[in-house]
């Protein structure tokens, strides 16, 4: 798992190479019980164990063995952990960082290539317990969730086509506060054939109709809660239900009475939060090519776009690709008209529809955005039968719900700032990165 | 001599190109160059026919289900059936459209139009794809209808909340069709210029007594498309969305509980020939039917001998 790491300079010039807290090469003869053992603890047990999702267990010497080969194959492709971000460009500073460090993965490499040995048992670290699938993941950082919402119960076909269940619930909120962090539960049964469940809040209008308001939550294969950043302020409507979008894609288990549950963390006393200077943030799609307008050719390629001004300046919280089988990789740009700079903020060229991460950026490193900025989304989608994910080349591709059609969106946090907010997030960075560099010149 | 400086003022320019564009390529990895812009022209672009998916049948045979878009944003096609519009196996050859309208709906909608036609394979032919051959604007696509695919399987099964294909008749005894295959109606005639009417009863089709539902049925979206002719029609009403119909009273869900709802235009041809005139019924009111994920319409199809 990824370190934290020293700034460079501005986040959206985050290129620099790493500066320090990467993981130091060893030199002696590399083994199980001392070095590697650790590396697996902290980057592969969390899914290879039973039960979980993983379809090996990698929780002793005995398990790892056999697979040695391969995992060295896997993380020298960065294929494993499942984190499709790149490192050469854009901001690294993130939350939930998967990437192994490369020191890590040459000392994998290195330790398959003399042998794989188990070492001395001795030096073995001692066993991590991990949450059950089925449990909060954020739950040993912030306990339990204040708040849950459950959809409706729905028989979820063993085979079949792709479903879509969009019970509306009452969201059971009597009190409108800011949220934490926000958590999409699938059950243990359905953990397979949970495509995705999305949820956002109904409130009623003045005219007593049901209306769309703000989105709760955006869950798809792979992807942990989400921590609203500070600052920021996701309000959840009083009176109001929560109407679910939840996606089955049978995987040839049945599970009756399925339900798709939502936690919600609020911020406390303990939080040290002041409501009053926080600024509204949301979670919306950001579509591109209009969200359909586009098709791939058979075993052809094909690339998309997608543009967002915003008349007030925006700090992006996080990032979250949403692509299906022919999505292959996906960026972030700024344009600032005034400069006419164009800035990747984030690029992921390896994508995996079978992992959407939310990509959320450190605090004090994500990128701010002057009013009259515009993002850029650039998806790419590959239809030839390179794509190992694939299901047909030989047909035409265009969006749909389906799993085997496409989707080209992108899903964005975003604090909406005024120019005192915007100048203020300037004149902090401003300050941190010239200590940095004070620091780094003593 | 000429050539020469045209040479060496190439070099300059590919010389000068690649100074720009290092910084760029240097942060596009190789595995994502080489790749064609999404961008819609306003003719001369391809017509794109399009497997949307198979279906199982109970009897062994399986349902090959076509749709197709047309990637221009302004100009309607017509492919006439024939070398450059076929299907093979040639048992099959026919069914499909030879009229090609430009869509933009939006949102996952987008450009396509799904589930036009569908042919159904004998158990016998199972391993036998069908294949819809088109050519237009310089392009050949063979697009194949094959079961090799779970991702590309389809159902007549309830969708969520139990909407079925709505149910099409073109008389009230007659046979109804509830799929994309559809049924025939007897063949009109009409003269080039003179309006023609055209009707069918239609029904909500639906399991839906073990949901929470605030309606058992719902008003259906119509609409009347022109499939396959040498000229163009227009109709009087080509389109009702279910809302539309709801609405107006009459044809609502609660009024037309279980029973069936006649549905009526009038087309007028503007050349002679044979044509074909689908009508294209859905329940997109339904909350578990939309038309991006493929549920719930059915198609039926009404050929008109168009005289001078």
């Amino acid at each position: 798992m990824r370190k934290t790491r020293i700034a460079g300079l501005l986040p959206m010039m985050a290129i620099l190479p790493t500066l320090a807290g990467a993981a130091e090469p060893v030199t002696h003869d590399i083994t199980y019980a001392r070095e590697v053992s650790r590396i697996i603890q902290d980057n592969c047990q969390g899914c290879h164990q039973p039960g979980q999702i993983g379809p090996m267990s990698f929780l002793t010497y005995e398990e790892v063995r056999p697979w040695a080969p391969l995992i060295a194959m896997k993380v020298q492709q960065r294929e494993m952990p499942p984190y499709q971000y790149d490192a050469h460009v854009g901001v690294q500073e993130l939350r939930d960082d998967w990437r192994m460090e490369q020191a890590d993965i040459d000392t994998i490499v290195k330790w398959v290539e003399t042998g794989a040995p188990m070492g001395d048992p001795a030096d073995l670290p001692e066993p991590v317990k991990y949450p059950a699938i089925g449990e909060w993941r954020l739950a040993d950082e912030l306990g339990q969730p204040d708040h849950v919402i459950k959809s409706a119960a729905w028989d979820v076909p063993a085979n079949g086509q792709d479903l879509w269940w969009e019970p509306e619930v009452d969201a059971n909120i009597n009190e409108s506060r800011c949220i934490k962090a926000v958590e999409t539960l699938p059950s243990k049964a359905a953990h397979g054939s949970t495509h995705h469940a999305n949820s956002h809040f109904l409130v009623k209008n003045e005219a007593g109709e049901w209306v769309d308001d703000i989105r709760l939550s955006e869950f798809a294969f792979g992807k942990l809660g989400e921590k609203v950043p500070a600052g920021a302020c996701r309000k959840v409507p009083v009176d109001s239900k929560v109407k679910w979008s939840i996606h089955y894609y049978p995987d040839g288990n049945f599970v009756a009475d399925d339900q798709v549950s939502v936690g919600i963390w609020y911020y406390d006393e303990e939080d040290e939060f002041d409501e009053a200077a926080a600024y509204p943030q949301d979670l919306r799609l950001y579509a591109l090519q209009g969200g359909g307008d586009y098709l791939i050719p058979p075993h052809g390629k094909l690339m998309t776009q997608g543009f967002h001004s915003f008349d007030h300046p925006v700090r992006i919280d996080s990032f979250q690709p949403h692509l299906h089988l022919r999505g292959v990789a996906m960026s972030i740009e700024s344009f600032d008209p005034r400069t006419g700079r164009r800035e990747i903020l984030s690029q992921i060229s390896n994508w995996n529809a079978g992992w959407n991460h939310s990509h959320t950026y450190e605090d004090g490193f994500q990128p701010l955005l002057p009013a009259g900025a515009t993002i850029i989304l650039t998806s790419w989608f590959d239809n030839s039968a390179d794509n190992p994910r694939n299901p047909d080349p030989a047909q035409w591709v265009g969006a749909g719900q389906r799993t085997t059609d496409e989707m080209s969106h992108a899903w964005i946090a975003v604090t909406h700032l005024d120019e005192e907010g915007y100048e203020e997030l300037l004149v902090e960075r401003k300050d941190r990165e010239a200590g940095a560099v004070a620091s780094v010149g003593e | 001599m000429k050539k020469s400086v045209k040479f060496a003022s190439t070099a300059i320019a590919v010389a000068l190109s690649g100074i720009w564009m290092a910084p760029l390529q240097a942060q596009l990895p190789e595995n994502l160059r080489d790749y064609a812009l999404a961008a819609q022209r306003d003719k001369g672009d391809v017509i794109a026919p399009m497997f949307n998916g198979w279906i199982a049948n109970e009897d062994g045979s399986t349902t090959y289900v076509f749709g197709f878009a047309n990637k221009n944003a302004l100009e309607i096609v017509d492919i006439p059936l024939g070398p450059n519009n076929f299907l093979e196996p040639a048992q099959f050859d026919g069914v499909q459209p030879t009229h090609f309208p430009t869509y933009s709906r939006g949102g996952f909608v987008g450009l396509q139009e799904r589930g036009v036609f569908a042919v159904t394979v004998p158990q016998e032919m199972k391993d036998t794809p069908v294949v819809w051959n088109l050519t237009h604007a310089g392009h050949t696509y063979a697009i194949p209808g094959h079961a090799i695919h779970s991702s590309y399987e389809m159902s007549r099964a309830p969708a969520a909340f139990g909407s079925l294909n709505p149910a099409i008749r073109f008389e009230a005894s007659g046979p109804e069709a509830t799929d994309r295959e559809g049924i025939y109606a007897s063949r009109l005639t009409a003269a080039v210029g003179k309006p023609v009417t055209l009707s069918a009863l239609i029904q909500d089709r639906g399991e839906r007594d073990e949901y929470e539902l605030e309606q058992d049925t719902f008003a259906l979206g119509t609409e009347w498309i022109m499939h396959q002719g040498p000229g163009n029609v227009s109709f009087d009403v080509a389109k009702v969305t279910g809302r539309e119909r709801g609405a107006a009273g009459g044809e609502s869900g609660a009024a037309s509980t279980n029973g069936w709802t006649e549905v009526t235009t009038t087309a007028t041809f503007t050349a002679p020939g044979d044509y074909v005139v689908r009508l294209r019924v859905d329940n997109f009111e339904a909350p578990d039917s939309q038309f991006d994920n493929q549920c719930c319409w059915s198609n039926a199809y009404v050929p008109v001998t168009v005289t001078p």
